[in-house]
């Protein structure tokens, strides 16, 4: 168990952000508990983490076996370890010290504000936790998207003002996988 | 002057992704209907694709997969691998992520232009603006 941490911190909250759109549609009262749950297992395995770094300096996971070249490595050093369990950490006390505003201003959208959050997380800890810049890229992509999204809930002004953002984003974004590919290159 | 022309020949392919990475800021930052904002959004991730792609390319050179590499009949005889006949894959394979996002932008953007449609009832930058200021 414990030397799934890094592969735990990023696939428990990407597959429950499904359960949580699905649970939106079914029972709109089960997303706010499968979001708390998804959020304890990422704070738990990266506080696990962290104490796994303190002993053994860098912590190497290769997904699925593969080794770099050709697999993707999740790669964890002392600060690493340290903005993992921060963005985690604080993302969960956020969820649960926001439930009843989220209840009141998206009552009907509850199921997609959840799910929109929880990917944004999962984006940032995968941004993280990641030693690969492909992958990066696209956890990059996710936490952008998502933030879109988030932002465009809004009242009034939101859907304007994202259009703006995404502009903006796009073009940064495109400039990162250029750089990315580069990372790719000369490593 | 006169080696400033060839030089320009030679390179071409990256002449016209500037020209048209510039076509698509130039929409983002210039025009006033959103939708043709996205479209120059799209025109500019477009441009990076194609740049991606043709420095992916190589004259001669083919995709990389060896031929007969495995259960060759003469097993004793080895292959020394031609870099230069090779193409790197990597390029093309960050560019088809790079489309999957693009389309998932596009699709984000263009929901977005329909909620603001659905809250002005115009597209038109300035008027939007002038219906913000005037609440």
């Amino acid at each position: 168990m414990s030397q799934h941490y890094p592969a735990l911190l990023v696939i428990v909250p990407l597959l429950s952000a499904l359960l949580i759109s699905a649970a939106g549609w079914l029972n709109k009262r089960l997303c706010f508990p499968i979001a708390v749950a998804a959020l304890s297992v990422a704070s738990f395995s990266s506080v696990g983490l962290l104490f796994r770094v303190l002993d053994e300096k860098v912590v190497l996971y290769k997904l699925g076996g593969w080794s770099p070249p050709w697999g993707i490595a999740y790669s964890v050093d002392y600060l690493n370890g340290l903005v993992l369990v921060v963005v985690s950490v604080v993302a969960l006390l956020n969820l649960i010290a926001t439930q009843r505003s989220v209840e009141q201003e998206f009552s009907e959208k509850i199921g997609a504000f959840y799910t929109l959050y929880i990917l944004f997380v999962t984006g940032l800890l995968g941004i993280v936790v990641t030693g690969d810049a492909f992958n990066l890229y696209v956890l990059l992509e996710i936490a952008s998207l998502t933030g879109y999204g988030l932002i465009a809930m809004g009242e009034d002004r939101a859907p304007l003002a994202t259009l703006n953002y995404l502009y903006m984003g796009t073009i940064g974004a495109s400039f990162g996988d250029r750089v990315s590919l580069y990372c790719n290159r000369f490593a | 002057m006169s080696d400033l022309i060839p030089f320009i020949i030679a390179k071409y392919n990256y002449w016209i992704f500037i020209t048209l990475m510039m076509i698509g800021m130039y929409a983002m930052i210039a025009k006033n209907n959103l939708v043709k904002k996205i479209v120059g959004m799209n025109i500019f991730q477009t441009a990076i694709i194609l740049f991606y792609v043709s420095i992916g390319a190589k004259k001669g050179a083919t995709i990389p997969i060896l031929e007969h590499a495995h259960g060759d009949a003469h097993g004793a005889v080895s292959h020394t691998v031609e870099v230069a006949h090779y193409i790197n894959p990597l390029p093309h394979v960050l560019m088809l992520t790079a489309i999957v996002v693009s389309v998932a932008t596009l699709g984000v953007a263009l929901a977005l232009a329909i909620n603001v449609y659905n809250r002005h009832k115009t597209l038109e930058e300035d008027e939007i603006i002038d219906q913000i200021k005037g609440i």
